[in-house]
């Protein structure tokens, strides 16, 4: 089958966002369908997405692909006889974190009537399409919210989750991920201030705002944490990574009401890791159990240093989470055959 | 410098210009620029879709990238502050159709081609013929860069200094 999948992207961000994106394309490629990736570049400016998403909706590909798959909104918009909706997001900062700092919409009339307009496209574009999934709960609950719209859970899966693997449950609890502020990576840091027993932490990841990554080495500096906490600035590769993830204790991912579970979680449960989490951390919570494949704590330091230092005292406990960790996984059913089934149903 | 190559395409079939557009973000990589391929579906199989697509086009938006390079007729409408040119084809005025109605497209196409080429700070061709046509159709002069055929070294450091500087 010839499948169009459309998708933006803040060029030269890369992450969850790009990687499902590519890994669907390969996924869709190996049972033999053609595909075409369209990637848009998208200014989230919101003064610069009404005259985007005109352009979306004029640029007629209505002749290509017997079936057009759009991921990162407001792609959603192109035409299509046959789209299916795989959503990961709204545009939040309209929509959930409209009353949070993360805010980018002025609270005045001007702000209101595109945050209007942005919320009369989205529906436009649900109702048009053949079929809605989502990439979580999360996202899923976001969607009965603000649209009442009906959307089905698809759990994206890591590409080759084969190629992760455990070999021994180290001193390190891990954090890898985008270090930008709403992945809370200075939570961890600030954890170590707490922690009593030996326990480390690696950070790493490529930063997008210097400021941010600034602040974490400061932190750093300021509770003297050399010692405890080491951070590899600039993305990380996937051999680095998997070799990372092979010898660690545990792994840290705790973002602010993320949309998804994040590939974080994924990677650590297929290295066989628990998973440490916050109780406001959204989609992770899906897929960690508190106590069964890690721990669900509150956002705070001291919580998370104490989650971390009952890892580094009960190894053989660490150890069962994990393996409880790959359990869940398969519970779930995230693999690309199930995925691409739906898709193409 | 980071790079958006704009490229127009139609999905499911390869054209030249994708082959280029390719080398190009490589070679640009290599010299130390981070560049992505931007790909702008459009057919102008239909006369009264032309006009859709010069304003879809004008409608789209590049952040992050320092440099525009645009290949083909409609990806160089694109808007932005700093836009260069190499033109790899530029038949899109004598193909239109000889209908009435294309008449009438044609007029917006030239307007669009002497308003939106005209943004770029520089205008390379790839070869004499689309220079030529894009000096008959719109009057606009462009400076021939031949493409490298094979990864030539010294071919590939003059197109890289002629298009980022």
């Amino acid at each position: 089958m010839e499948i169009v999948i459309a998708s933006t992207i803040v060029p030269f961000v890369e992450g969850g966002g790009t990687f499902i994106v590519d890994w669907l394309e390969q996924a869709l490629q190996q049972r033999g369908h053609s595909v075409f990736v369209w990637k848009i570049p998208f200014h989230s400016d919101y003064r610069e997405i009404v005259d985007q998403m005109l352009g979306l909706r004029l640029l007629d590909i209505r002749d290509y692909g017997e079936r057009l798959i759009t991921i990162r909104p407001p792609s959603h918009l192109l035409r299509h006889p046959n789209k299916v909706l795989w959503f990961i997001h709204h545009h939040r900062t309209a929509y959930d974190l409209w009353n949070s700092p993360y805010r980018e919409f002025p609270d005045n009339k001007e702000g209101h009537a595109y945050r209007d307009l942005l919320f009369s496209a989205d529906m436009l574009a649900f109702r048009e399409a053949c079929r809605i999934f989502t990439n979580s709960k999360v996202v899923a609950r976001r969607l009965m919210h603000y649209n009442s719209i009906a959307g089905e859970v698809l759990y994206p899966p890591l590409m080759e989750p084969g190629r992760y693997k455990c070999r021994s449950y180290g001193d390190t609890v891990l954090y890898i991920s985008r270090v930008v502020h709403h992945k809370r990576l200075h939570l961890a840091v600030e954890s170590m201030r707490y922690t009593r027993t030996p326990v480390k932490l690696i950070v790493a990841g490529k930063s997008e705002l210097d400021t941010y990554r600034q602040g974490l080495l400061e932190l750093i500096e300021q509770y003297h944490l050399h010692e405890k906490v080491s951070y590899n600035d600039g993305w990380i590769s996937e051999d680095r990574k998997q070799e990372l993830l092979a010898d660690c204790l545990a792994c840290m991912y705790a973002p602010v009401d993320e949309d998804s579970y994040g590939y974080p979680t994924l990677e650590a449960f297929h290295s066989l890791k628990p998973v440490i989490t916050t109780n406001d951390a959204g989609g992770p919570l899906e897929i960690v159990e508190d106590a069964v494949n890690g721990f669900v704590t509150a956002p705070s330091p001291q919580a998370i240093a104490k989650a971390m230092d009952t890892l580094y005292n009960e190894r053989e406990r660490a150890r069962e989470m994990g393996i409880a960790g790959r359990r869940r996984i398969d519970e779930l059913g995230i693999t690309w055959d199930h995925v691409v089934e739906q898709l193409l149903r | 410098m980071k790079v958006a190559v704009v490229n127009s395409c139609i999905p499911f079939v390869a054209g030249e210009s994708e082959n280029l557009a390719e080398a190009l973000r490589q070679q640009l990589n290599e010299y130390g620029h981070p560049a992505i391929i931007v790909s702008i579906p459009s057919r102008w199989h239909r006369p009264s879709a032309i006009v859709e697509n010069i304003l879809a086009c004008r409608c789209l938006r590049l952040p992050q990238i320092d440099l525009m390079i645009g290949l083909n007729i409609p990806a160089c409408y694109l808007p932005h502050p700093n836009k260069v040119l190499w033109l790899v084809d530029l038949r899109h005025i004598q193909d239109l159709p000889a209908t009435e109605e294309a008449a009438k497209v044609r007029e917006t196409v030239i307007a669009a081609d002497n308003r939106y080429l005209r943004e770029a700070r520089k205008i390379y061709a790839i070869s004499e013929t689309v220079s030529r046509r894009v000096r008959s159709f719109n009057a606009i002069a462009s400076e021939v860069l031949y493409p490298p055929l094979l990864p030539n070294r010294l071919h590939w450091d003059h197109v890289i200094r002629k298009l980022i500087l």
